[in-house]
Formats: structure tokens, sequence, C-alpha cells
């Protein structure tokens, strides 16, 4: 029952390539230049993460992806196709679920799926809460659950439509430290079982090199990609790892000096 | 045990009604204090003499009717040692039916014993439960008449001010053209197009109708707009990337997302129907509760008036409780964030 939600897995699927993207803002304080001449490509299947100081463009580039805000220079291909607005073929999960208030977390997962005009949609949301261990919390309303089930509620919704890549806005951002490293294993155990190419943003650096395959680090002003780190660790992987920490190490000391090196203010 | 309760700080504030009224009063007594004050009112209808100066009525109405209440009063009591639902409710519920009926007793002896107030003005209860007894062909008659009026012309008012307030909510140019035309006309109240909408259409009755609908239109139609543009637009995002299009948008998420604006909308506009419905048929209706209340008066029978007066309000308040047990319904899911 659970594996044939997997079965569906179709292949490889999922590539997205960025090629000289930029993205300009008119805001009543002139133009904010949010992304500049970003290259990446996100090999289907694998788990990336953006990471960054905020206003660096994290977000922005993960909306452009999804659609959701069009961008000015560049283009973005999945698969090879161009995209021009939002899918379903990209889940999206947002910061602060988004699940709908009006609906039962049965009928928000089935939302895609009646708007696909699925035949049973309901039992293919019950086959969704199953697999986000909802199960029996199918006719309650967002504000019944924590705020960590309704993240897998959402979850759920987005892999329901079965998407060729997920786009995760930290989605892990809004709960406590506990939840959110049981919420990244139960996010992991459904990658490995669907390889759906993950694409997150996060501010944890803990978590990204707990999670990712690739960390891509970006810096501010304007956007723009300072570092791709290969997270070369065998999974499950170990926080307290010394290579752990040394990547760790690495990634905070870019974060750190991105952009610009400061002199000391004085020497002591 | 009741004691428990009322000291229990979370039970105080989680559960108004284990406060009020007071557990001094014990719980048993409470659920006999309806019964104890019909006996009363009873004992003061039945041995105190009238005033000379009221009419008399064919049958003592008021007597028959707290026999009724002493009945029903019985049946419950009965009930409730028997369903703890009807116990709980009686207790609570006790005080205040006690009261109506001592509030009663008083009206009574100032109307009808004493004839303390002008009799012509103020009918013993004797002659305003004759009235409704006695005129009850005319009356159902007249409610019929204003049911269809109410629900057609609410109805008609509610549709076109979902229709409005989408289209100002969803579409631009709807905004642009529309938007100004509701914020000029919308505040008028509609009674004062009674003069232009007497010569401008064929009837009374459509001239009534059209007065109805408008006066539900107009809340409906700006609450919808701003329950729309106060969807969160992350749901519209969300929405759309679950594939969601504009038909989808504003049917699956935008108008489920107003709802409680929209509900406020039309709470306001039934009020409003209420009004233009009863002004409308004084003015230019022949039956109609409104009709019923101010030929009545013209004819100097105040019995009658009241009469009017409390099926009137009985029959709003039983539409009022309908739109609100439907809202319940349809806000399941807010339940606890939002009361009103």
């Amino acid at each position: 029952m659970v594996n044939s939600a997997y079965d569906s897995l179709n292949g490889r699927r999922g590539q997205i390539e960025l090629k000289n993207v930029g993205k300009k803002y008119k805001t009543n304080i002139g133009e904010v230049h949010a992304l500049s001449d970003i290259n990446l490509t996100i090999e289907a299947g694998s788990y990336v993460s953006l990471i960054g100081a905020s206003g660096c463009g994290k977000s922005t580039m993960l909306r452009v992806i999804a659609g959701l805000t069009p961008l000015t220079a560049g283009s973005v291909t999945l698969d090879g196709k161009e995209i021009d607005g939002p899918g379903s073929d990209r889940g999206f999960v947002f910061q602060e679920h988004a699940l709908f208030p009006w609906l039962t977390i049965r009928q928000n997962v089935a939302f895609g799926l009646k708007e696909a005009r699925k035949q049973n949609a309901n039992d293919e949301a019950d086959k969704w809460l199953e697999i986000t261990g909802l199960t029996g919390f199918g006719n309650a309303f967002p504000h019944q659950l924590s705020g960590g089930m309704c993240q897998r509620a959402c979850l759920a919704r987005s892999l329901a439509m079965n998407p060729a890549a997920l786009l995760l806005d930290e989605p892990l951002g809004a709960l406590d430290a506990f939840t959110r490293m049981y919420m990244q294993d139960e996010i992991l155990r459904v990658w490995e079982n669907r390889k759906t190419t993950m694409l997150m943003v996060t501010h944890d650096v803990d978590e990204a090199i707990y999670m990712s395959d690739c960390v891509v680090l970006l810096s501010p002003r304007p956007g723009r990609i300072e570092k791709t780190v290969e997270i070369e660790l065998p999974r499950p992987r170990d926080r307290n790892d010394d290579r752990f920490i040394s990547y760790r190490k690495t990634i905070l000391e870019s974060l750190h000096f991105a952009g610009f090196r400061r002199e000391p203010d004085f020497y002591i | 045990m009741t004691s428990d309760i009322s000291f229990n700080p979370q039970g105080a504030a989680t559960l108004q009604s284990d406060n009020y009224p007071p557990r001094s009063l014990s719980f048993v007594r409470n659920r006999m204090l309806p019964i104890i004050a019909v006996l009363l009112a009873l004992l003061l209808q039945t041995q105190i003499p009238k005033a000379p100066a009221q009419p008399k009525t064919l049958h003592p109405y008021f007597t028959y009717f707290l026999l009724l209440a002493l009945a029903l009063c019985v049946v419950q009591l009965t009930l409730s040692f028997f369903r703890e639902k009807t116990r709980r409710k009686l207790a609570y519920k006790g005080l205040f039916v006690a009261g109506v009926f001592l509030f009663l007793s008083l009206l009574n002896i100032l109307t009808s014993k004493l004839a303390l107030l002008p009799p012509l003005y103020f009918p013993s209860l004797d002659r305003i439960v004759a009235a409704i007894v006695e005129d009850r062909a005319l009356l159902v008659k007249c409610v019929l008449y204003s049911l269809r009026l109410q629900l057609v012309g609410y109805f008609c008012g509610l549709l076109a001010g979902l229709i409005t307030g989408t289209l100002i909510g969803f579409s631009k140019s709807a905004s642009y053209w529309i938007s100004p035309l509701v914020r000029v006309l919308g505040p008028i109240p509609s009674t004062t197009w009674i003069p232009l909408t007497l010569i401008a259409f064929p009837s009374a009755l459509s001239a009534s109708f059209f007065l109805v609908a408008l006066a539900v239109w107009f809340p409906t139609t700006i609450m919808t707009s701003s329950g729309i543009s106060n969807v969160p637009q992350t749901y519209f995002e969300a929405g759309s990337t679950l594939g969601a299009r504009r038909f989808s948008h504003i049917f699956r998420i935008g108008l489920p997302a107003s709802m409680p604006h929209i509900f406020l909308g039309i709470f306001n506009g039934t009020c409003a129907s209420f009004i233009t419905l009863v002004t409308a048929e004084m003015v230019g209706a022949r039956y109609g509760i409104g009709w019923y209340v101010i030929w009545q008066k013209d004819m100097m029978s105040y019995s009658n008036v009241y009469g009017g007066l409390i099926i009137t309000a009985t029959l709003f308040s039983i539409l009022i409780s309908l739109l609100f047990k439907l809202r319940d319904k349809a806000l399941l899911w807010q339940k606890d964030v939002v009361k009103w």
C-alpha cells in the first residue's frame, strides 16, 4: 500500500537548469538587483540547499523556479522545458505551511488531485497522509494540528501531485529544534524513496549539510552564487562526524567573509 | 458537586455558563424556578380581579397561555431527570425563564389588574394574546406575504451582492468601474429609493422586491470584495503550484477563504433587509406584517399592533437563528477563532 505510491516514480526527471538568470525589482527606493547572472544546474534526483544571508535572493531564486515570480533576464528550464508560470510539476512548500484553513487535512491534500480531475482523489490523499504519518488526522482542520504536522501535510499535498521537483522555502524554519531534526529525517525518508529533485532554502548550515548532496552559497546585493560545496558524506549522516564539522567550518567561513573581507577595527 | 465547578479556575475561564447563574441557587432549585414563577403568575392572573377600565375578552386567553407554559415547564422538568442535556440547559436557563414570567406578571398588574397605564395604548395581556389567536388567519396570511417578499428579495440581493463583490475582488476593470458606483449608491438607505421605485416599477410588489434586494446587496458586495482582497497571497500561490487556474482561484480559494467576511456582510444585509421589508410594506403593500402593524395602528387597535410586533420579532429572530446555524456550519473550520 505504502510502496505503491512510490512505484509511480518515473525514472530520472526533475533536472533544473538556470542560465544567466537575473531579477530586478522596482521599489520606491529604486531598483533592487535581487539576482544577477545565476548559472546553476541541479541534477535530477539530487538534494540541493540554498544558503546565504537574508536578502541574498535565496527565496527569489526559488520563486523564480516555481514560476511565482517572473525573471527579468536569462532562462530556467525543467527537463529542457522552459518555465513560464507556476505548475504542479514543481511542488512548493512554504515556510508558514500555507494549508487552506477552510479545508480539512484530507481535502487539502486532495486539492491538487481534484484540480487535475483525478479519480479517487480522497483515497489517493489518504495514501499520502499514511506516508507522511498523518493517518487519523484526515478530518482535522489545520488549526487543530501542530506546526510540524501541518508542514507534513503540506509536504503530502505537494508530493501527491507527483512533482518532478520539490521546492522548499525554509520548510522547517518555524519549528522548534527537536521537531525540526525529526522532520529533516522525515523529508529525507520521502526523498530517498521517491528521488524527487529537492531544492531547499535554509538559514541553518547544519540542516543544509545534513540533508543535501550539494550546498549552494549565495552572496547578497546583487544575489549571485558565491560557492558550491558538494557534501560527500555517506547517509545517514552523523552531525558530530569530523568531516561534517569541517564542512560546517568551510561554509560558515565562506558565509562570514562572503562579499568583502573586513579588517578588524583594532587589535588588542 | 456544583460548588466544585465554580471554584475551578479553568472551568471559570472556559465555560461562562458555569459562572452564571450564581451557584448559591442549588441545581435542583434552578430547574424548579420556571414552574414556581408560572404558578405565581397564574395565581396573580386568576385571583386578583381585573380593573373595569380594561375591555373584557371573550376568553381568559392569558390564563390559557400560562397553563400552556406550565405544561411545557412540567414536561421540561420531567425530561431533565432523564436527560443530562436538558438538565444542564434547564439549570442554566431556569432563572431567566422565571424572570420572564415575573416580568409578564408585572405587566399584567400594571395593565390588567390596576390599569395604571392608558388602556387604549397599553392593552392587557389577555387582549394581546386574544388579538393573536382571534386574528390568526390574517396574521398567517401576512407572515406568508412577508416571507415571500423577504425570501425573493433577499436571495436576489444576496446573489447580486456575491457576484458584484467577486467581480470587484478579482477583476481590476470591474473594480475600476463598479466600486465607485457601490461607494456612492451603497450607503444610501434603500428606503430612500421608495419614491423613485414607486414610479420606476410596474407594481408596488416588484418595487418592494427591489428595495429588499438592494438592502442586502450593498453590505454583501462590500464584505465579499474586501474579504477577497484580504485573502493572503500565499493561498493563491499555493493553489497555483498545485495546478489551480483562474476559475479555481475564485471558487476554490478566494470565496471560501473570504467566507468569514462574507457572512458578516450577509448578517448586516439581513438586518438591513428586515428594516426595508417592514418599511416597504408600510408604504405600498397589501398584506404583510409591516402593513398589518400600520393598519391596526390606524384602526387604533393597539392589542393587534402588539400582536403584530410579537409575530414580527419571532419571525425575524427565527430567520437570524437560521442564518447563524448556517454560518456555524460553513465556518466550522474557524471555530474558536472568531466570535460574533
